[in-house]
């Protein structure tokens, strides 16, 4: 019983990677909205620091699939 | 106490299939290799390059020029390595997701099962990652000399136990990252085919819908995770590298700022001394 409440705290912990990924999109679709000229730098930029900001949410896979089947 | 089992040597059958799947990528990569260098020979530099000796020329000037804007003109041969280790994490995640039987292992419970991506198996991120260790301290020793033992004991000595243990985080954060992603990738695609299993009840419609749909979960979790993975791995082993670079000239200057403080603390102490004298 416990470790699916725990289970539950991490997909709440997903949710805020969710929101700090969507914040890099916002800041990214704003500079490109205000200097189109860069949206080529700014797309890979973007891509990365979305890489770097999803390993959070990988990490907490980790730990769930540990709790799910090791624990 | 038995200890005829303490140490047990895994035999051919019980080496995990990941292994091999990494084995065949390594090859991969050595035979298109070979296959460059072979085609080189007979290569006319007046004419423009075709085919394979197109592919690698562009291959390797992308590589040596992300190194370049990357880490700077220090690092000129680092392209090769980087190049290498795209290609490996790449075609690993292609090797996982086309499957290939396992007709290596007869007689093991894995014999014809498809061979999985080597990085749902932690050992083979962590390689790559303890290679990208090896590299931090290798280039730190190598342009800092004697320098290099001071980042334990930054900023006092007293850090030295959380210097040790920081040491590893790249390492960690690198494996991770690689192995939480092609594991994720695993366990997204296996959820959706057991759907789909459970969704097309007449054989039929499940031989005619799942071509059509499957595709679009493996472009996503493993082409395209695994092309995002790979550049942030090249990315952070760059990143990580380079900022151990020092060039000459700010080693000498951090040098001569060192002695000029110790300078500054003498000539105080000497001026102190001389100014307590009369009271003495």
């Amino acid at each position: 019983m416990e470790q699916y409440i725990a289970l539950g705290i991490a997909c709440v912990a997903m949710g805020l990677v969710g929101i700090g990924e969507s914040l890099v999109a916002m800041k990214a679709m704003e500079s490109i909205g205000r200097n189109p000229t860069a949206a080529k730098d700014v797309r890979s930029t973007l891509i990365i620091s979305m890489g770097l900001v999803e390993s959070i949410a990988i990490y907490i896979l980790v730990v769930a699939i540990l709790m799910a089947f090791a624990i | 106490m038995n200890l005829n089992h303490a140490i047990e040597f895994p035999t051919w059958n019980d080496i995990p299939p990941e292994f091999l799947t990494s084995v065949i990528a390594l090859l991969i990569i050595a035979i298109l290799a070979l296959v460059v260098r072979a085609r080189l020979k007979s290569y006319d530099p007046l004419k423009p390059p075709r085919g394979i000796l197109y592919a690698a020329e562009e291959l390797v000037g992308f590589a040596d020029r992300q190194v370049q804007s990357m880490m700077g003109p220090a690092f000129d041969g680092f392209g090769g390595y980087i190049l290498v280790l795209g290609l490996y994490i790449f075609i690993s995640f292609i090797l996982g997701f086309i499957g290939i039987p396992n007709v290596f292992q007869p007689g093991s419970e894995k014999f014809l099962a498809p061979l999985p991506n080597p990085f749902t198996n932690t050992a083979m991120p962590l390689s790559i990652a303890l290679l990208t260790f090896f590299w931090i301290h290798f280039t730190a020793m190598r342009y800092k000399g004697w320098g290099y033992f001071k980042r334990y004991t930054e900023p006092f000595a007293v850090f030295l136990p959380i210097n040790l243990v920081t040491m590893w985080s790249p390492v960690l954060s690198l494996t991770l990252r690689l192995f939480g992603n092609a594991l994720a990738g695993f366990c997204v695609v296996t959820l959706v085919y057991t759907g789909f299993e459970y969704a097309f009840t007449t054989v039929g419609v499940g031989l005619a819908l799942t071509p059509l749909l499957a595709p679009i979960v493996h472009l996503y979790f493993d082409v395209f995770d695994g092309l995002i993975q790979l550049t942030v791995f090249c990315m952070l082993t760059m990143m990580n590298v380079a900022a151990e670079y020092v060039s000459p000239e700010e080693l000498a200057e951090a040098k001569r700022a060192q002695e000029e403080k110790r300078a500054q603390r003498q000539r105080r102490r000497m001026s102190r001394r001389s100014a307590g004298a009369p009271r003495a």
